[in-house]
């Protein structure tokens, strides 16, 4: 039986367009490279990429702990309030005080001992906790603190560094100590009746 | 070419897993975020009312419920003079479902814990 040649224009074709077997014609892959490409794609796509996500999420929880125990030990310096100062009018918090109560809370809220190192090893600050900055400010003629905040009242302005060890995903990927140091900084309001109601 | 299919399939599945896998671990920090939130607007209300009556250890403690701890012990400065260290200290347990291993997922229990000093808030007048 003699075979019809059909014009091209009647062919269909299974496939149009680029495919990658194009590129080897008659190979199309094999099951190894398929494990490989699978395993390729979890080590070096997947495990960074969350590394990175939960490095960022354990970052803000750790920054928002600190953060809380700041405004606690800044609230908490009512405490050095000078008494005789504060019942002839003015409000001022006496330094040496004021450094002590503050030390004092944020030991009491982060597992801190006296010098500001972690108790134990499970403490959420590896690396223990430096005060940087711990200042009053009276927020007269439009004051600002050192980072440029504006302060309108009896404020505390509070800046400190903690370090706290980075996820295992991090260290066995980029290497490093494990160990990463935030800063975080609160302005916090002292509450003040009399400076309110404007007597 | 089924077992190419099968292998595939099989290699599809692990990768899927591990993406589960990984999105389950940043679960305990939320539900530790959430916790925190929680019990920080607990230890703010006991500053200014200068500890935490039972009225609101009791609403602290349907809040916690609600949002899926069990397991609540709640223990608080019920009382102080103004200007004293007032603390909260709460222990819940959460628990989930987690993946464990190659396709087996189990139930898996996590106690945390929230323990906060502040001051009772003092008013010169």
């Amino acid at each position: 039986m003699k075979k019809v040649q059909w014009p091209e224009k009647y062919i269909i074709r299974r496939r149009q367009g680029f495919a990658p077997e194009d590129l080897f014609p008659g190979k199309r892959g094999s099951m190894p490279m398929d494990v490989v490409l699978t395993g390729g794609l979890v080590i070096f796509i997947l495990l960074p990429l969350f590394a990175v996500i939960l490095e960022h999420a354990l970052l803000l929880a750790v920054r928002r702990e600190i953060s809380d125990a700041l405004d606690m030990s800044c609230l908490a310096v009512y405490e050095s309030i000078d008494v005789p100062e504060a019942s002839s009018g003015r409000v001022t918090l006496d330094a040496v005080n004021l450094e002590e109560v503050f030390r004092l809370y944020l030991q009491a809220n982060l597992s801190l001992d006296e010098n500001l190192a972690p108790l134990s090893a499970g403490s959420l600050l590896q690396g223990g906790l430096i005060i940087r900055e711990l200042d009053v400010l009276y927020g007269e003629d439009g004051e600002t603190c050192s980072l440029g905040n504006p302060v309108r009242r009896l404020t505390v302005h509070a800046v400190v560094a903690g370090s706290y060890a980075t996820g295992l995903f991090e260290r066995a990927i980029f290497g490093g100590e494990g160990i990463r140091t935030v800063m975080v900084h609160r302005d916090v309001e002292i509450p003040d009746d009399r400076r309110e109601a404007g007597l | 070419m089924p077992a190419r299919a099968i292998l595939t399939g099989f290699c599809l599945a692990v990768t899927v897993l591990f993406a589960v896998m990984l999105v389950e671990m940043m679960i305990p920090i939320g539900k530790k975020a959430d916790f925190s939130l929680i019990c920080s607007e607990y230890l703010s209300k006991m500053e200014y009312l200068n500890g935490l009556p039972e009225t609101e250890k009791q609403q602290l403690r349907q809040k916690l419920e609600a949002a899926g701890f069990r397991g609540i012990v709640i223990a608080g400065t019920a009382s102080a003079p103004k200007g004293s260290m007032l603390t909260l200290s709460v222990q819940v347990t959460c628990s989930r479902q987690d993946v464990v291993g190659l396709f087996i997922r189990n139930a898996r229990e996590t106690r945390m814990c929230y323990e906060k000093s502040t001051v009772a808030r003092k008013i010169y007048n």
